[in-house]
């Protein structure tokens, strides 16, 4: 189905390939994983494959790439699509249509195919994703995981042979994976060949034939999917858990004797004055601690961080930072917070004009941002513009110039989703320092093993309130409880725990 | 206020009798309507008014009606206030005025708002690729309408990062430091746009939109017998106030 | 060679041929096949294996199998455009041709120190098209020159050039023959100057006769020309004349094709709306295709293959290789050729193949490993074009037992009077000729009954999933125009656009929330020049983004229709359209709105425009009675204004801004 020989790929602009030699096959009817730790080449082969990348990205492409014994070389980009469907990560960017059906029978519109046509393919492709519910409803009021499988109805209705995946998972909960899992179980029943490129492996670990690992642009690894079980390996590319939850290692955090920096008194609040998300919070948080703050998406976890932080105002009960109750006007810019999104924050030119960008009361200035930028290894881009640097500077980027309000306390958002292991090792010490220069940090996250590495506290939180609080030896019976990797497929409801 | 936008032009109502109209059928009205407004005199004006007033309580919009007559009556007032007695300056004709004022421009508002409401997205431009607009026109009125919704979201995003980091945080902000809304918000946002534009085009051209040759469309505009009813009873209501007009 | 022909013809005195008409019964076919793309049956395979290393293999190791070479150039040009053509419409210049034959250079020196074209004789040289005659005489000759020396063409090679009368004058032909030219099939279609007209070709057949002429003097030694029959209208009477000129002139080479409608050419639309004469019906066609055989043959002329006929100088050779299972290498945009087992094809695509040659490759797009069966069924079918079939002597290996895969058809086409049995082999009768297409069409779709599941190699993807059967060879010249092109547009400038639309939208939105809620929208002007503002700086971006001509008024008819979505307002609808057109133009005329200065004005022009027709309503419903009212709405355009030109500028800066981000590239 697919075959691609010695492909090597150069952007514009770039004296170093991105790709270097790459040969794959890829039989018929196949799922093949293609992973690798960040910035390796994977999304690149992707777009090679389906001609992006020397065609809208722009660069010099050798070699050879064959998708259905035809050679894609030299076609145009809707000719290869004929061939080709890609499903692309960020969901919000990949519709035209306000509606759902209107978005599935647009792109048949435009490949010409007469009503008929369209009719069948829109009704079998609602019926393969298992979407027939959602057929007339909004786009924009769907979940994450909705919106996927709406992106990924509208690709199947146009019938290519060859389906690409860039990180589907990206921006899904487990529930929504473990849908995933039964529609790619489906397609794969129906012959189709799919590729997907992801950091989360383990929801493929049934329904992968093939692995593909590149690292650096070379194709390191091809074949069974067995390998993945080797924790060595794992380890060494830098990939994500497959069959197991990791160990949690004894804190180092000596006991704290601080006072609390932060306090929260039956916090209650929501959007609008009878809708309440957050019921009778309380807890306080000590200087120089991490806790992690764990749930299913919807049950207010982002909607605490912003009442914390001031963007929200509370309906009943208090907040106090270091000893004082705050009203929320007063609370914005004491508590610090870095969203899932980082470029969202970034608004200077220059990455050291970020830092100095309001200078606060409180905050510093000059060459202490220098000190900061060190501090945060990004000195040597300290003239680059923020817009342009990589999902990791920038997640540095957005820590420090928080950091640079001198706040007492922050809160990560989501930081590591769709991070590889290495990353997601480097956040967690990090965080690490933070806590050692005396900050308390909140960290909201579905990730297990950042909460493994640096989070003392679990706190569980269902239906607006804080319904466990877990200490850190208790973590691997509270993961096994949550993550049951034996469980057979089909009792969804026994999986409540989130990865990643 | 994005779901009501959302709901407002993609969300179908199978009860409304005005959705199945051609949305060409509904442009040709307006303009006629318009026209009608344009060119009328004050009994014309009031017929068109109870008109365009039915229609509008059929089309739920009764509060939209309600508010833009009183808005005008209200100017009307003022500017008998201000001008007539404080300025002393004469209006030759107030009570063509009040006319003009609340009867015209009640009709012309509340036309444009019943076409506005009963016209969704999608038939919108089913009709204007019937009228033959080149594909240039309308794919890009489809991605406009459709990212209205999410840079809104993104505005309200960056706002808070801005509230966040303490930048132009204060409504006196707004006077004392525009500029800086200027540097953080517009650029971000632009920039965004831009990158968003750019995912959007990749996304498009492995979707095969740029095909050349002709797309066909699902559900092509057509004109029914609802659309030729409503012509010709607004064209016989016209005519017949135009007659009426000569008698008065 | 050929056997006494069943003729029906008896002359009569004053020496005009009478022929009874012939009847044919029994339909054994339910229509006419007229072209040999009809016969390809043979190419549908199931795409397996990677061809291309095969071909890169024998071009490489210079391995073919057969030694009988021929090359064929394409030249995908027209000076003028024929209304039965399928061709994509863009009238070629002899510029633009010439342009293209440095391309074919240096694709033809890309093979020059190949094995494969070092270790073969190349037997024959064809250059087709379009019109390749459209070439400028030095350039004709020079390509001809280069190609000859890279193939080894020798003077005993055939090299034949596709030409149209009104491109040939004496000097060319001089050029032509000197450079090696052998031969030249006209196209002549017919010798009737208003059928000649009505079909779109030039010259008239005085103008024939002279360049035939000159063309013999000139030292051109095979001079071939191409006739139609079946033209709407046309009768019996009407195409024997065309023969009868055709002998005349004594030509070597006749090609006879009866008129096909292709779809989407003007042709059809013309029978469709009966504008033009309908075609003629099957009997007369038949009858005026076995006329043509009895005219030709009588008057000395051999049919060599389905459509031509030959005199003792026209060796017809390079059609004559290609039906005997030879090579063809194929150089040029949409060329085809054969390579041993495979079956090529070069880019389809003007652009594509430009991209192609300028990056050191040749045209080569596609090709498909014919198997066993398959290759035994193309020399099937190009022996039959030639009129007869041999079991023996057509390709085959040891797997494969031609006698029992061909013998129903074999015996069918005996038992139908289309063949007839001699010692040697079988040949097509008189009957068989003229349905010659059909017959080798049947023959070629034994290999279709057994793939079923199988593409055609060269079908482009398009024509397989929309439904719209375009040729093979119809070109694209840059973008198709359906009335509904992009008109230079690409996908990403009409994301742009559209996101852009949405942002200034957007951004207009908020501003005017935030001013109303803070009160100063009450102050005169202020909105005005603050929504203004907000407006232009956006636009003006976009325009930096996206710096063509038309980017303005698609986006203001964007906007306005937004504007009407949202609101029905006609009035703002229109101004912003009128607003954004007339920018537009006067940004064009005024040196382009690439340049900031236009671009400002532009964007006054546009803002003025929406504010003035916005302010319209103040002027329907009365309230300019009041004399302050004309002062506020002059002041509004004013500040409106005054926004588009504070938006501009604050535009540059704020582009200067971001396009360190890289978003501007």
């Amino acid at each position: 189905m697919l075959k691609i020989d010695d492909l090597t790929f150069t952007y514009t602009g770039h004296k170093l390939p991105a790709l270097e030699s790459i040969n794959l096959e890829v039989a018929p009817g196949k799922l093949v994983l293609v992973t690798g730790p960040s910035g390796s080449g994977k999304s690149t082969l992707l777009h090679c494959i389906n001609g992006l990348a020397q065609i809208h990205y722009g660069g010099k492409l050798e070699g050879d790439i064959h998708v259905a014994g035809r050679d894609t070389s030299g076609k145009p980009l809707w000719q290869i699509s004929e061939l080709i469907g890609t499903v692309f990560q960020n969901p919000n960017t990949q519709f035209f249509q306000l509606t759902v059906a209107d978005e599935i029978t647009f792109g048949l519109e435009y490949a010409g195919f007469d009503n008929k046509t369209i009719k069948d393919r829109f009704r079998k492709a609602l019926a393969d994703v298992e979407i027939e519910h959602l057929r007339n409803r909004d786009l924009f009021t769907l979940s994450s995981g909705e919106k996927q499988k709406v992106a990924l109805a509208s690709i199947i209705a146009m019938d290519q042979p060859l389906l690409l995946m860039d990180e589907p998972t990206a921006n899904l909960d487990i529930v929504s994976i473990h849908e995933l899992i039964k529609v790619l179980q489906k397609l794969k029943n129906q012959g189709r060949t799919i590729i997907i490129s992801e950091h989360r492996l383990w929801y493929l670990r049934e329904l992968a034939d093939q692995v593909v690992v590149i690292k650096d642009g070379k194709l390191i690894y091809d074949s069974e999917p067995d390998i993945l079980n080797c924790s060595e390996f794992r380890d060494e590319i830098g990939l994500r858990i497959w069959n197991e939850p990791g160990e949690v290692t004894k804190s180092y955090v000596p006991q704290n004797n601080n006072s609390p920096i932060l306090d929260i008194t039956n916090l209650s609040g929501g959007v609008g004055k009878n809708k309440q998300i957050i019921k009778n919070v309380s807890l306080s948080l000590k200087a120089g601690n991490c806790i992690a703050l764990m749930g299913h998406n919807g049950t207010g976890k982002t909607m605490l961080s912003r009442i914390l932080t001031g963007l929200q105002k509370q309906h009943k009960g208090t907040v106090s930072i270091e000893g004082k109750i705050l009203k929320p006007k007063h609370r914005i810019g004491k508590i610090g917070c870095v969203t899932q999104h980082a470029e969202q924050q970034l608004f200077s030119d220059t990455v050291l004009g970020e830092l100095l960008l309001k200078p606060n009361i409180n905050s510093i200035e000059g060459d202490c941002s220098e000190e900061i930028l060190r501090q945060y290894d990004l000195i040597a881009l300290k003239d680059r513009h923020p817009q342009t640097l990589s999902g990791g500077e920038k997640q540095r980027l957005a820590i420090a110039a928080s950091m640079a309000m001198n706040p007492g306390i922050i809160i990560l958002d989501e930081p590591t989703s769709g991070m590889d292991m290495l990353r997601m090792r480097n956040l967690s010490q990090q965080i690490k320092k933070l806590c050692d220069k005396g900050l308390a940090v909140i960290v909201i996250t579905h990730d297990i093993e950042l909460v493994s590495l640096c989070c003392d506290q679990i706190l569980w939180i269902e239906n607006g309130t804080i319904a466990k609080n877990i200490e850190r030896q208790q973590y691997i019976k509270f993961f096994n409880e949550l993550i049951k990797f034996n469980t057979q497929e089909g009792n969804e409801n026994e999986i409540h725990g989130c990865l990643l | 206020m994005i779901r009501s936008f959302t709901q407002r032009l993609g969300q179908r109502n199978p009860n409304c009798v005005f959705e199945q109209l051609d949305p060409r059928c509904k442009l040709l009205i307006v303009l006629i309507v318009t026209i009608a407004i344009v060119f009328s005199n004050s009994l014309m004006s009031s017929g068109l008014f109870i008109a365009v007033g039915i229609v509008a309580l059929f089309s739920r919009l009764t509060k939209a009606l309600l508010f833009t007559s009183s808005f005008w009556v209200l100017l009307w007032c003022i500017f008998m206030l201000l001008f007539h007695i404080v300025m002393r300056q004469a209006i030759s004709a107030p009570r063509a005025m009040f006319t003009a004022m609340v009867f015209k421009g009640t009709a012309l508002i509340m036309t444009g708002l019943w076409f506005a409401v009963t016209t969704k997205l999608r038939d919108f431009t089913s009709a204007l690729e019937a009228w033959r607009i080149p594909k240039i026109i309308i794919l890009p009125l489809t991605i406009a309408v459709r990212f209205i919704p999410t840079l809104f979201h993104e505005s309200l995003v960056i706002r808070d990062s801005m509230k966040l980091r303490r930048i132009a945080h204060r409504k006196r902000d707004l006077l004392k430091q525009p500029h800086l809304i200027g540097h953080s918000y517009l650029a971000l946002i632009t920039i965004r746009s831009l990158k968003m534009a750019d995912e959007l085009a990749a996304v498009a051209e492995t979707r095969g939109l740029a095909r050349p040759g002709k797309s066909k469309i699902f559900k092509p505009a057509q004109f029914k017998r609802n659309d030729y009813l409503s012509l010709s009873m607004l064209l016989v209501l016209i005519i017949v106030l135009i007659i009426a007009s000569y008698f008065v | 060679m050929k056997k006494a022909m069943n003729t029906n013809s008896s002359l009569t005195n004053n020496g005009t041929h009478h022929y009874q008409e012939i009847k044919y019964s029994g339909a054994v076919f339910e229509s006419r096949l007229r072209s040999h793309m009809d016969t390809y049956g043979w190419s549908q395979v199931s795409p397996t294996g990677y061809p291309k290393k095969v071909w890169l293999d024998i071009i490489k190791n210079g391995k073919s199998e057969t030694n009988r070479r021929t090359a064929y150039i394409h030249v995908p040009f027209c000076g003028t455009l024929c209304t039965f053509c399928n061709f994509q419409r863009k009238p070629g210049t002899p510029a633009m041709a010439a342009d293209y034959a440095q391309l074919i250079k240096k694709e033809l020196q890309w093979y020059q120190n190949s094995a494969y074209v070092l270790q073969g004789r190349f037997e024959a040289l064809y250059m087709g098209g379009g019109t390749p005659s459209l070439l400028p005489t030095d350039t004709l000759a020079g390509l001809i020159n280069i190609a000859r020396q890279i193939l080894g063409l020798d003077e005993s090679s055939e090299i034949t050039i596709e030409s149209t009368i009104h491109d040939l004058d004496e000097e060319k032909l001089r050029a032509m023959a000197q450079a090696g030219v052998t031969r030249i099939s006209l196209g002549v279609q017919s010798f009737n100057t208003s059928i000649r007209r009505q079909l779109g070709r030039l010259s008239d057949k005085q103008t024939i006769y002279k360049t035939i002429e000159t063309a013999r003097d000139a030292g051109i030694k095979t001079i071939s020309a191409d006739i139609l029959y079946r033209l709407p209208g046309q009768s019996v009477r009407e195409f024997q004349n065309d023969l009868d000129c055709a002998v005349e002139l004594n030509l070597d080479g006749i090609s006879l094709y009866p008129l096909i409608a292709m779809t989407g050419t003007p042709l059809e639309k013309g029978l469709k709306t009966n504008k033009i004469a309908q075609l003629p019906n099957l009997s007369i066609e038949m009858e005026q295709c076995k006329m043509a055989r009895n005219i030709l043959i009588t008057s000395g002329y051999k049919q060599d293959t389905s459509t031509h006929f030959i005199k003792e100088d026209d060796r017809n050779l390079y059609a004559n290789v290609r039906l005997d299972d030879g090579d063809c290498l194929p150089i040029g945009c949409s060329a085809g050729g054969y390579l041993g087992p495979l079956v090529l094809m070069n880019a389809m695509d003007k652009q594509m193949y430009q991209v192609q040659i300028s990056g050191g490759k040749t045209g080569y797009m596609a090709s498909v490993n014919l198997p066993a069966k398959n290759r035994l069924l193309r020399s099937v079918t190009g022996q039959l074009q030639r009129g007869f079939l041999n079991t023996k002597t057509i390709w085959q290996n040891d797997s494969l037992e031609p006698e029992k895969i061909l013998k129903e058809r074999i015996d069918k086409y005996l038992d139908k009077g289309f063949l007839t049995k001699t010692t040697e082999q079988y040949e097509l009768t008189d009957d068989g000729w003229c349905w010659s297409y059909n017959i080798a069409a049947d023959f070629a779709n034994i290999a279709k009954s057994e793939n079923s599941n199988s593409s055609s190699a060269f079908a482009m993807p398009s024509s397989n999933i929309s439904g719209n059967k375009t040729h093979p060879h119809a070109l694209k010249y840059g973008k198709k125009k359906n009335g509904k092109g992009m008109r230079g547009f690409t996908i990403k400038d009409i994301s742009v656009l559209g996101v852009m639309c949405a942002l200034v939208i957007v951004v207009q939105f908020i501003f005017a929330m935030i001013f109303h809620i803070t009160g100063i929208a009450l102050i005169p002007g202020v909105m005005q020049f603050v929504m203004s503002f907000a407006s232009c700086i956006i636009l003006f971006i976009a325009l930096k983004k996206v710096p063509k001509a038309g980017a303005l008024s698609i986006m203001t008819a964007v906007y306005s229709m937004i504007t009407m979505l949202l609101s029905g307002s006609i009035l703002m609808g229109f101004g912003l359209i009128i607003g954004g057109v007339m920018g537009d133009i006067t940004a064009k005329t005024i040196g382009g709105i690439q340049k900031t200065i236009p671009l400002i004005i532009a964007l006054v022009i546009y803002r003025t425009s929406q504010t003035t027709f916005s302010k319209l309503y103040a002027f329907i419903t009365e309230m300019t009675q009041v004399q302050l009212v004309w002062y506020l709405i002059l002041f509004s355009i004013f500040a409106s204004a005054a926004g588009a030109v504070a938006g501009g500028l604050a535009g540059i800066k704020l582009t200067k801004k971001i396009t360190k981000a890289g978003v501007m590239a």
